[in-house]
């Protein structure tokens, strides 16, 4: 696997909803940083912001205050992108190279089987080599045997845990969760979140992590609170 | 009660684009509707006036060049005293034709007082005095055919006599039109030529709800006026006026096809409606709000949408007809219009009922598709047990059910078998999207159904309608030579003929009635060379045997090859079957043979008709000249005739041609409507793709192959059902109906053109509302994510 590191900086950000001629801010002046291996727990009551910020660094929109940057370091070589700068089309590969992305409701590609969904950011990159791998860390989460099922045949905590192994599949020094754990019960929640922090350290990937969940926040390096 | 109504109301306001392509497919299926029940009575009432009536409202005809007007009153007489019952009533037609300006002519006189379409408004393209048209024509002046090119004032020779133009008509064919003395004068006659009866029945009610259907129907049955009188059904009397029947019957059910799947529309409409709402169809439940009411309000829901669609329809239909038939008014009738009302909140009403069924009480269940296919079976079972018209259209409608029961769902669910194996070969998002795809299918089959019904319908009407020409082309060249016919009383000198400059060939027929292995039949004799027996479609000369038509054939159970006996006054003969032809609707049987063979056994032949083929194409010379030698025969030209018959078939076709587009455009609808629902539940897909680093660019691509298998497998589907819907229209249909069997033959550009139309109907169908929500991809930051 491609050993790759990456600094986010997120400064000053900011951005606000239109509703006619009205306008209001959603979020301001929001900043952080963090170092590759490194967990960011975004935390904030509903609507606060949370998941427009992992939009915004996942590069669905332009804030319009401030900027995103990510410094990647893969194989020797450095990579400054500035996220809030990108076009359209540079986002896309931004997406497809650097980030990982888990959402609250799992969501699987339902016509792929679970090897397939964990293979396809792979496919998309065009990595050949290493898809083995990949799969190898369906076993840890304990789904390495459903490699031949459909999403629809899995429980929630097993869907999440394949869609954690789809977002580290192609080695991504990024990776933004939002709400990993908002759609599962304690104890799958606990194992989810164990899978999560383990792949981040190992991989040496950022992780930042839209939460309500208190425990989460506090396991975090840092916390970005938003109100 | 209201709050739910205005609840609906809002629904369907937030919802414009599903709302506006339910109405407007309505409205598409009305249009048709309205537009083909028009278009038929407009060229009904062409029919009428090109042919034998230039007085509508009349069934049958009593013809006879030797009609006096002693048989004419006699036959009055009778008909006054009650002792024909049938009959209500009863008028003079003298017809005949004549040399006008040198151009030969239908000469038309009638009396004025039942002439009504004379007296109506806007009759004349010209009329030059007080616009009384009645009075025009009491006198010695004549009012022309706008085709024949004379002006209002002309004074004009018309056979031998000079007669004043009084007016131009709207009416097409060589026709002029004149009092009954007049146009007697004209042809140089003393007798009326025909009388013109109407059956008390008069036209059945169905005949004008549903023009041309009554060709369908034993309408035709003569009455017997005494005195030897024999008045036939128009119908029998001339068949080509049947056959356009044949056609506007076709045309009918072409159109009513239209809403049948406009019906199938509201249906998928609804039905995704109803599904998107169960949530709130749970919190009205929870609030008590019985299932009862809740069908009610969606009932209602279609019976607006259909009654919005089905009023934009029937202006649309109104307008469309005038477009195709070139009228200069606005024609709108009460049955028109009752048509498209009816029709169109009947499809609301009964495709929301059917989808509130299955989406609240049949929900997940695949009971109604059984019960459809085993309905689809009996009939299926009780059409192959009879051989009634409507057991033919009944093989039609169940085959429409099949495929839409079982095949289009088998089909889905094959697919989706399939493309759960391995895919190696393909890349994971192909792999993804033909599964994706074979899912859809599952999801969408009432609109793909409806749309493969729709391409099948196109392809059945498409390749009927090109046999249907061939077959006309070959009456046409069976009853109309390019040639001039000679009617005449007595014998014409073929030979004199035949010496005469610009005649290639000429030849005489006659006419006889003689039993065929002891049953009657016509006896048609003619010189039996190749030339003749090809008009029957039969390749070599006759030699000792005889042609046999179709009606013969299937009444008397008699094949190619057989030995019959032809028995006349003077003798008996055996003769062998060479070849059974089809006589175009005409219902007695027929033998065609020579003279040579059979004149000797025959008696009281009459020699009617004899035809005179040309090299050139200007023939008044030699009209003059066969005018001069026989002044009593009536010489036509076939070629005007065969024209303006090919022109008003073709006009016929084309009206064939533009409701299958109708019928289509309704199925793309219908798939829009399916489509945009779908896109709805894709987001999420399509959203994790676009997180993915997927460009929309690409995934558009990936939805339109979605939208692109979808109208393939549609349309592939739909090639077996257009042939089995072509094949029972040529051979069980047609035959059954009007008596001839159209030859079947594939024309590929009929079955490839709907089918490639069908395709990019799918993929236009699904660019909208994909490109919609692949669009919202990129929206704002707060909505991008899940």
């Amino acid at each position: 696997m491609r050993r790759t590191t990456a600094v986010l900086t997120v400064e000053g950000v900011g951005v606000r909803r239109r509703d006619g001629d009205a306008s209001r801010w959603i979020l301001r002046d929001i900043g952080f940083a963090a170092e590759a291996g490194e967990v960011v727990a975004v935390c904030g009551p509903s609507g606060s912001g949370k998941s427009t910020l992992l939009n915004l660094v996942g590069g669905f929109g332009i804030p319009e205050e401030g900027s995103i940057r990510l410094d990647v370091e893969a194989g020797g070589k450095r990579e400054a992108l500035r996220v809030h700068e990108l076009a359209e089309a540079e986002r896309v590969r931004y997406r497809r190279r650097h980030v990982g992305f888990i959402f609250q409701f799992f969501n699987l590609l339902p016509t792929l089987t679970v090897e397939e969904n964990v293979l396809l950011p792979r496919r998309l990159n065009k990595l050949g080599s290493g898809s083995e791998r990949a799969l190898e860390r369906l076993a840890p989460l304990g789904v390495g045997d459903l490699r031949e099922r459909f999403p629809d045949s899995l429980s929630g905590g097993e869907q999440q845990r394949v869609a954690i192994a789809r977002a580290l599949a192609h080695a991504p020094p990024l990776v933004l969760a939002d709400e990993p754990t908002g759609n599962l019960d304690a104890a799958n929640a606990d194992r989810v979140v164990e899978c999560l922090w383990d792949h981040v350290r190992h991989a040496r990937a950022v992780l930042v992590i839209a939460t309500h969940n208190e425990r989460i926040a506090e396991r975090a390096d840092r916390v970005v609170a938003l109100r | 009660m209201l709050s739910l109504i205005l609840g609906q109301l809002r629904y369907l306001a937030r919802t414009p684009g599903a709302t506006a392509a339910s109405v407007a497919a309505t409205a598409l299926g009305t249009m048709s509707v309205v537009a083909v029940h028009l278009l038929s009575e407009d060229i009904k009432a062409g029919l009428d006036s090109a042919g034998a009536l230039p007085i509508p409202g009349y069934t049958h005809v009593v013809r006879g060049t030797d009609l006096t007007w002693d048989a004419y009153f006699d036959a009055r007489d009778r008909w006054r005293e009650g002792h024909v019952p049938r009959v209500e009533a009863m008028t003079p037609l003298v017809e005949g034709q004549a040399l006008v300006n040198g151009r030969s002519s239908r000469v038309l006189g009638f009396d004025m007082l039942v002439a009504g379409r004379f007296i109506a408004p806007g009759a004349f393209i010209e009329d030059p005095s007080t616009g009384d048209s009645t009075r025009m024509l009491l006198g010695d002046g004549v009012v022309a055919a706008g085709s024949l090119g004379l002006a209002a004032g002309e004074t004009v020779r018309a056979g031998e006599v000079a007669v004043d133009v009084v007016a131009v008509s709207a009416d097409a064919g060589n026709v002029v039109f004149a009092d009954m003395p007049t146009a007697l004068r004209i042809l140089g006659r003393t007798g009326p030529g025909a009388i013109l009866v109407r059956d008390r029945g008069g036209e059945p009610a169905i005949e004008r709800w549903f023009p041309g259907s009554s060709a369908a129907f034993d309408i035709g049955t003569a009455i017997e006026l005494g005195q030897g009188l024999t008045a036939q059904a128009l119908d029998e009397a001339e068949p080509t006026r049947r056959f356009a029947l044949a056609i506007l019957f076709n045309l009918g059910a072409l159109g009513a096809l239209s809403l049948f799947v406009a019906a199938f529309l509201i249906y998928q409409a609804s039905y995704s409606n109803i599904s998107r709402r169960q949530r709130e169809r749970e919190r009205l439940a929870a609030i008590g709000v019985g299932p009862g009411t809740l069908g009610l309000l969606y009932v209602a829901e279609g019976a607006l949408i259909g009654f919005a669609g089905a009023a934009a329809g029937t202006l649309l239909g109104a307008l469309l007809a005038g477009y195709l038939a070139s009228m200069d008014s606005f024609a709108m009738n009460s049955i028109a219009v009752a048509k498209g009302v009816l029709g169109g909140v009947g499809a609301g009403v009964v495709g929301a009922f059917l989808a509130t069924r299955r989406a609240t009480v049949m929900r997940q269940s695949a009971g109604p598709r059984w019960v459809v296919a085993a309905l689809a079976a009996t009939l299926l079972a009780a059409a192959a047990m009879s051989d009634t018209l409507a057991a033919a259209f009944a093989l039609i409608v169940a085959s429409c059910m099949l495929q839409f029961a079982v095949l289009m769902p088998g089909v889905a669910a094959v697919l989706r078998r399939a493309f759960t194996a391995r895919m190696g070969r393909l890349n994971l998002l192909a792999r993804a999207n033909v599964r994706r795809f074979a899912l859809l299918l599952g999801e969408v089959d009432i609109a793909a159904s409806a749309l493969s019904i729709a391409i099948a319908a196109a392809i059945g009407m498409g390749v009927q309608i090109e046999n249907f020409r061939a077959d006309f082309y070959s009456m046409l060249d069976q009853r109309l030579w390019r040639a001039l016919y000679i009617e005449s009383e007595r014998p014409v000198d073929v030979d004199w003929l035949e010496s005469l400059p610009g005649v290639t060939d000429a030849r005489s027929y006659g006419r006889a009635e003689a039993l065929l292995n002891g049953r009657p039949v016509a006896v048609t004799l003619g010189t039996g060379d190749v030339l003749e027996s090809r008009r029957y479609g039969y390749g070599a000369a006759l030699e000792g045997d005889v042609l046999l038509s179709e009606a013969g054939a299937l009444e008397y159970g008699l094949e190619v090859g057989e030995g019959i006996e032809v028995e006349g006054a003077r003798g008996a003969r055996r003769a062998t079957i060479a070849h059974v032809f089809s006589d175009y609707g005409a219902p007695s049987p027929r033998i065609v043979g020579t003279f040579t063979d059979l004149a000797q056994i025959l008696d009281g032949i009459a020699f009617e008709r004899t035809s005179v083929l040309t090299a050139g194409e200007d023939t008044a010379a030699l009209q003059r000249a066969i005018g001069e030698r026989y002044p009593d025969a009536h010489v036509r030209d076939q070629s005007e005739l065969r024209a303006l018959a090919e022109k008003a078939f073709d006009r016929t076709f084309e009206v064939a041609e533009s409701l299958n587009l109708i019928a289509l455009i309704v199925a793309i609808a219908g798939l829009y409507n399916a489509l945009s629902a779908l896109v709805l539940r894709a987001r999420d897909d399509h959203r994790l793709l676009y997180a993915a680093g997927v460009s929309r660019v690409s995934i558009t691509a990936l939805a339109v192959q979605q939208n692109l298998l979808i109208g393939a497998v549609a349309a592939a589907a739909a090639v077996p059902l257009g042939l089995v819907i072509a094949y029972v229209l040529c051979a069980e249909v047609n035959p059954r109906a009007f008596g001839w069997s159209i030859s079947f033959g594939i024309d590929v550009a009929a079955v490839l053109t709907p089918t490639l139309l069908g395709i990019v109907a799918a993929l236009l169908a699904g660019l909208v509302p994909t490109w919609r929500g692949i669009k919202a991809l990129g929206g704002a930051p707060e909505h991008a994510l899940l």
